[in-house]
């Protein structure tokens, strides 16, 4: 099955195509065995992620916070093109002083931390036999997962716990 | 007498040097278990187990669906530097992990005899690899891999 063909499988699974072309698709799926293990495949992935994504809400309205973004967006803006008022306090150069080993002293934090704490195990590489992979690390629990597009009727551990065990 | 002092310092630095680099690495120990997963109840017959505590929370922390683990086999792994080791965790599954170097490993997955997959990375003391994939009736199967020490 060419890519194009796959694409349009998971766009009729998505209710995305045309009238005209989900009906073409719809017909394939029903002759085309590959067509159908394909969309078997699709469906199991997304039923596998359904509740994996996180609604982010926001307490104020749509418009109100919008509109706070815009505001802020203005005022960088008014306060990037006003003229740069030059210092004369005698603190200044201290000021300069510190801000420099402010930065260098963050800059060694940064080091240290990424050095000692930073994402371990983070080097993932996934060679396959056949079909396609996914790959998803949690860093807080340390596990990976790499989900293989092995055939389920070739499934390693079946659903007849007896034959699994012989 | 300072000199001879030093020169003993320095010789049993030396030696203590050398016996560090010559010394043969601590094997990596893995833990691989063959894993059902499930959202439906066990039958009432079955002798399968559920998974440990520690695997199921670290199974629940990933985007995963199913509601059940169940262990179908364990076995423990001891690999020495630069080598291979087979673990057979049932007819159809095997799992072959190779030492790279460090906390790398390479990670071969067999399914009756061919290869499925291969995934190379570090896995340091605690953390788990698991590479699975769909099973009959919308269940899945799992093969876990625990570096244990």
């Amino acid at each position: 099955m060419n890519d194009e063909l796959q694409i349009k499988v998971q766009a009729f699974l998505d209710g995305e195509l045309p009238e005209a072309e989900a009906r073409e698709i719809g017909s394939l799926l029903a002759r085309d065995a590959d067509a159908a293990a394909m969309r078997a495949e699709l469906k199991h992935t997304r039923a596998a992620l359904v509740g994996f994504e996180r609604r982010i809400l926001v307490p104020e309205t749509r418009e109100f916070y919008f509109s706070k973004i815009q505001r802020e967006i203005e005022r960088e803006e008014a306060s990037a093109s006003a003229p740069a008022r030059p210092q004369h306090s005698i603190f200044s150069f201290w000021r300069r002083a510190l801000a420099v080993t402010g930065g260098v002293a963050a800059l060694a934090v940064a080091l240290l931390v990424v050095t000692n704490f930073g994402p371990r195990g983070a080097a993932l590489e996934v060679a396959l036999g056949s079909g396609e992979a996914f790959t998803y690390r949690n860093y807080e629990s340390g596990a990976t997962l790499v989900w293989l597009s092995y055939p389920a009727e070739n499934g390693l551990a079946e659903n007849q716990p007896a034959a699994t065990l012989q | 007498m300072k000199l001879n002092s030093l020169l003993v310092t320095l010789a049993l630095f030396t030696a203590a040097l050398g016996f560090t680099a010559t010394a043969p690495a601590a094997d990596l120990k893995f833990e691989a278990q063959l894993i059902w997963g499930t959202s439906e109840g066990m039958p009432a017959d079955s002798k399968l187990k559920p998974a440990d505590a520690e695997v199921r929370k670290k199974l629940a922390s990933l985007p995963l669906k199913w509601t059940h683990y169940y262990e179908v086999n364990r076995q423990s792994l001891a690999v020495a530097a630069n080598q291979t080791k087979k673990s057979v965790l049932s007819d159809r599954c095997t799992v072959e992990v190779k030492r790279l170097g460090g906390d790398k490993i390479e990670v071969l997955l067999l399914g009756q005899g061919k290869e499925v997959g291969k995934v190379t990375q570090q896995l340091p003391r605690g953390e788990i690899l698991v590479l699975a994939g769909n099973a009959p009736a919308e269940n899945a199967w799992l093969v876990t891999l625990k570096r244990i020490q």
